[in-house]
């Protein structure tokens, strides 16, 4: 290790201020697109079984089709 | 050759494949940036002129790096759509706009708290901070040129075309530090040259690179996955997989 004890670790010698701001954000942003992906595919798939279910109770309502495409 | 072309194009083919690959993107890029963020910030030796403030290089010029990488992709993508209509190519272009404006941020940001203590102040307008600037405006007018059609193609195309002007800013900022005097200092690292510090500095800095490389495909794949479900709610395979329990996380 490049620093004497672990609190000169946290206190970076003096530079803490601006080293783990610094980190927070950008490595902050990393996780922040992880997490948001992830959470949004679970909505979506939620979504799409949803839709699935309303159509088997009402089957005249939207059927599947083979490109799915919507506009 | 058309088959193929028809085969990389299709969401379908996408997807499939691109579940396959993706839990390895996520868990080497995360060894890989939390590996480097460990040994950057307590075993790398701290620098003789800038004492421990040095260590802000291993998350700004990461993300510097790849807020250009991601302009690159999202243009490169961008003619491919506007040439060939691969509607897959605009679902990647759109997935990758958030996470590149993010990086373009992170490192200005990142750059703006490194520059109070080295240089003695946080902001100058000199050519590279400022084209970088100027880059995380570009992604901010794609992003917003995207949402305000009325119809999602002309949207797009717009998108494309605001992509494809905004190139012209990525040799403004690699060269900016050459062809103008700037504060900034010039490339730390070059391909043809040995690098100017010892390699206990730079190997975490290129796992670092290298980590943030493969989260941002990690981010692109699985955004654009996501678009395809959102496109596409109703088709045959989407309902099969999640009949099929299969999520393809």
């Amino acid at each position: 290790m490049a620093f004497e004890s672990l609190a000169d670790f946290w206190a970076m010698n003096g530079y803490a201020v601006y080293v783990w701001p610094a980190f927070g954000v950008v490595l902050g942003s990393l996780v922040a697109f992880a997490l948001y992906s992830l959470l949004e595919q679970r909505r979506l798939l939620r979504h799409v079984a949803a839709l699935e279910r309303r159509e088997r109770q009402c089957p005249t309502a939207r059927p599947a089709t083979d490109d799915g495409e919507t506009t | 050759m058309w088959p193929i072309i028809h085969k990389l194009g299709s969401p379908k083919w996408f997807y499939t494949m691109s579940g396959r690959w993706l839990p390895f993107l996520w868990g080497i890029g995360t060894i890989l940036v939390v590996t480097g963020s460990v040994w950057g910030l307590a075993f790398a030796p701290p620098d003789y002129q800038q004492g421990d403030s040095f260590r802000i290089l291993y998350v700004h010029v990461p993300a510097a790096i790849l807020a250009q990488s991601c302009f690159a992709l999202m243009a490169s993508c961008s003619l491919i759509f506007l040439v060939w209509r691969i509607k897959l190519a605009d679902m990647v272009a759109g997935a990758a706009a958030p996470f590149g404006a993010a990086m373009t941020f992170s490192a200005l940001f990142s750059g703006a708290i490194w520059g109070v203590p080295t240089w003695g102040t946080w902001w100058v307008w000199d050519a590279r901070l400022t084209s970088m600037l100027l880059l995380l405006f570009l992604y901010l007018g794609i992003m917003a040129l995207r949402g305000a059609f009325a119809s999602r193609d002309g949207g797009a195309r717009a998108a494309a075309i605001l992509s494809l002007v905004g190139v012209i800013n990525l040799p403004i900022i690699k060269y900016s530090v050459v062809w103008w005097n700037t504060l900034h200092q010039g490339a730390t690292f070059s391909l043809t040259e040995k690098p100017a510090m010892p390699a206990s500095m730079w190997l975490p800095l290129l796992l670092m690179v290298v980590g943030f490389y493969l989260l941002f495909a990690a981010v692109t794949v699985a955004r654009t996955r996501n678009e395809i479900i959102r496109r596409q709610p109703t088709a045959r395979w989407v309902r099969a997989l999640v009949q099929g329990g299969r999520n393809g996380l």
